[in-house]
């Protein structure tokens, strides 16, 4: 813990504006499908209450972030709310390329260059008939007719990603994120002898932490006995193994150290962020340290940057898409040998609160919510303020990851001020 | 008879990736050669990653490879594979290459008999129009 003591030197920035994230907003959390909202609509909400939540008045954005993909345009956002000092606008690559951790580097960025005072980060997501998901970020929509109460068909999309499903892999049945990871995980089994029942220790782990957060969407425990029985997905993945499809909206507020310490919310302080990529010849199936979650080429600049190291992070969010890529994320930051992951979840080390590391304390993608990352970012920041559910006592270093076939994938360490 | 239906997609050739579907429909497995440097790249590109040469062969591979990881997919999302599941998806390591991976399906196999290392050999199929590279049991 004194560790970050020691680390404290982090210079701070020349012109004095040190960015800290002030602010956390939420709509509720909805079933696909379910929100009354569209993802516009969620997004002003999620924007509006991140602005409530740190104090500061919503006309004062200056600065906004998309986290990628969205089906509506930041000028949308920026006649919605009335802002009329927008100044600065960005986004991470593709499909969210980094993650929610990437794109508040970038909302810290701006605002430490100068760039904006208040820059949001938001990300919405809705899945359904109200909804055309749209083509920025490569979206590619499947439509699937469903029958709703009121006797109408509806069809139904289902987002996947252009860059896993292009000429040299739809056309051969692969198209969506759990059969392309499933190739990861089968050869993680090849190659280390890891095991369902260990990726089922991951899944089992976050519904418990889930159990104890009121807002998460999926509460009810299981065994591994009962994982091992869930619907197979794509070998050797299972349905609880797979993150969750649902609507909701997610932002976050960043501003300069001077003005978060008179907000309501305890400021958080992000003490290193690195993000790099495997490179290889059939994009995620030719990496040359496959299987793995991509992250092995951050670890000196991250532990580095920082001046910690994976025994000094107090708990973990880690991208969960599936329960088989947080294996691979421990394993490629370091918290254990590669290959190694699997014995490691099996001791209990993630879990809260007897574990090391407990890891995904709100649940994570698995059952908290699925908004893609950004609440992993979100039970990062609570942690180092102290308001998680499953709250890992005076918790002061905080990962991050983002994930996906998008690159640069990336982690981010979050402090107290 | 093809592995999917003719409601499954198809690829979409482009300026870059034209010549590949063009030796397919000749049932001929061929990928970049880079002239400059001899570094065999797929899917196909505009230049070599190595070394940024434009210029390229398409050098025929022996159809030969091995499965190097695979999945059986219960829960089928592409609305042109409907009632067909399940079905197999591998990464074949390919022979004459330098661990070259392409995504592809074994034909004729049980989903439980699918084992990484097995040995496969180029079974060409057809899909709506198009002659697709997929593998057997070698």
């Amino acid at each position: 813990m004194s560790v970050i003591a020691a680390s404290r030197q982090s210079t701070p920035s020349p012109k004095g504006r040190d960015p800290r994230i002030a602010g956390i907003g939420c709509t509720e959390f909805y079933r696909r499908g379910r929100s009354p909202l569209s993802p516009y609509g969620l997004a002003l909400t999620a924007i509006i209450n991140a602005a409530d939540d740190a104090g500061i008045d919503v006309k004062e954005i200056d600065g906004l972030v998309s986290h990628s993909g969205e089906p509506f345009t930041t000028s949308a956002i920026v006649d919605g709310l009335g802002l009329s000092r927008f100044s600065y606008g960005s986004q991470p690559l593709d499909l969210t390329a980094g993650g929610a951790p990437f794109a508040v580097q970038l909302a810290a960025d701006a605002v430490e260059q100068g760039r904006a005072d208040v820059v949001v980060v938001y990300k919405a997501l809705r899945m359904g008939a109200a909804d055309r998901f749209g083509r920025p970020g490569g979206h590619v929509v499947d439509n699937r007719d469903e029958r709703i109460g009121s006797g109408k068909t509806v069809r139904h999309e289902h987002v996947y990603v252009r860059s896993l499903a292009g000429a040299f892999s739809a056309p051969y049945g692969a198209s969506v994120a759990a059969q392309h990871w499933a190739l990861h995980a089968q050869r993680h089994m090849y190659q280390y002898g890891t095991t369902s029942r260990q990726f089922g220790m991951v899944a089992k782990t976050f519904r418990d932490h889930a159990a104890r957060n009121p807002r998460a969407l999926y509460r009810t425990t299981f065994t591994i006995d009962e994982h091992q029985s869930s619907r197979m997905i794509s070998t050797p993945l299972r349905l609880l193994d797979c993150c969750m499809e649902s609507d909701s909206a997610i932002a976050f507020l960043v501003t300069t150290a001077d003005r978060a310490r008179s907000c309501k919310t305890r400021p958080v302080r992000i003490l290193s962020s690195a993000y790099g990529t495997d490179v290889g010849m059939t994009q995620i199936h030719g990496w040359s340290e496959y299987p793995t979650s991509n992250l092995r080429s951050i670890r000196e600049r991250l532990w580095g940057q920082a001046g910690v190291g994976p025994k000094d992070v107090d708990t973990a969010q880690i991208y969960d898409h599936f329960s088989s890529g947080v294996i691979m994320a421990l394993e490629d930051l370091g918290f254990c040998p590669i290959g190694e992951g699997g014995p490691f979840v099996a001791t209990g080390a993630i879990a809260w609160p007897d574990g090391e590391l407990p890891t995904n304390t709100s649940g994570g993608m698995l059952s908290e919510v699925y908004c893609v990352d950004m609440n992993l970012l979100a039970e990062g920041i609570r942690q180092i303020r102290g308001e998680s559910t499953s709250q890992v006592p005076g918790a002061e270093v905080a990962l991050v990851t983002g994930g996906g076939a998008a690159c640069p994938n990336g982690a981010i360490l979050l402090a107290p001020d | 008879m093809s592995y999917f239906p003719s409601t499954a997609p198809i690829p979409e050739p482009t300026i870059d990736d034209g010549e590949f579907w063009e030796y397919c429909a000749k049932h001929e497995l061929r990928v970049q050669a880079c002239t400059a440097c001899g570094r065999l790249r797929f899917p196909p590109k505009p230049r070599c990653p190595e070394c940024l040469s434009e210029e390229t062969t398409w050098e025929r591979l022996p159809g030969t490879g091995s499965v190097y990881t695979y999945t059986v997919v219960y829960n089928v999302v592409e609305p042109g594979l409907r009632g067909i599941d399940p079905y197999n998806i591998v990464v074949v390591s390919l022979d004459g290459t330098d661990g070259l991976h392409m995504i592809s399906n074994v034909l004729d196999i049980e989903e439980d008999a699918l084992t990484i290392g097995m040995p496969l050999a180029v079974a060409w199929d057809t899909q709506g129009g198009f002659d697709l590279p997929r593998f057997r049991r070698a």
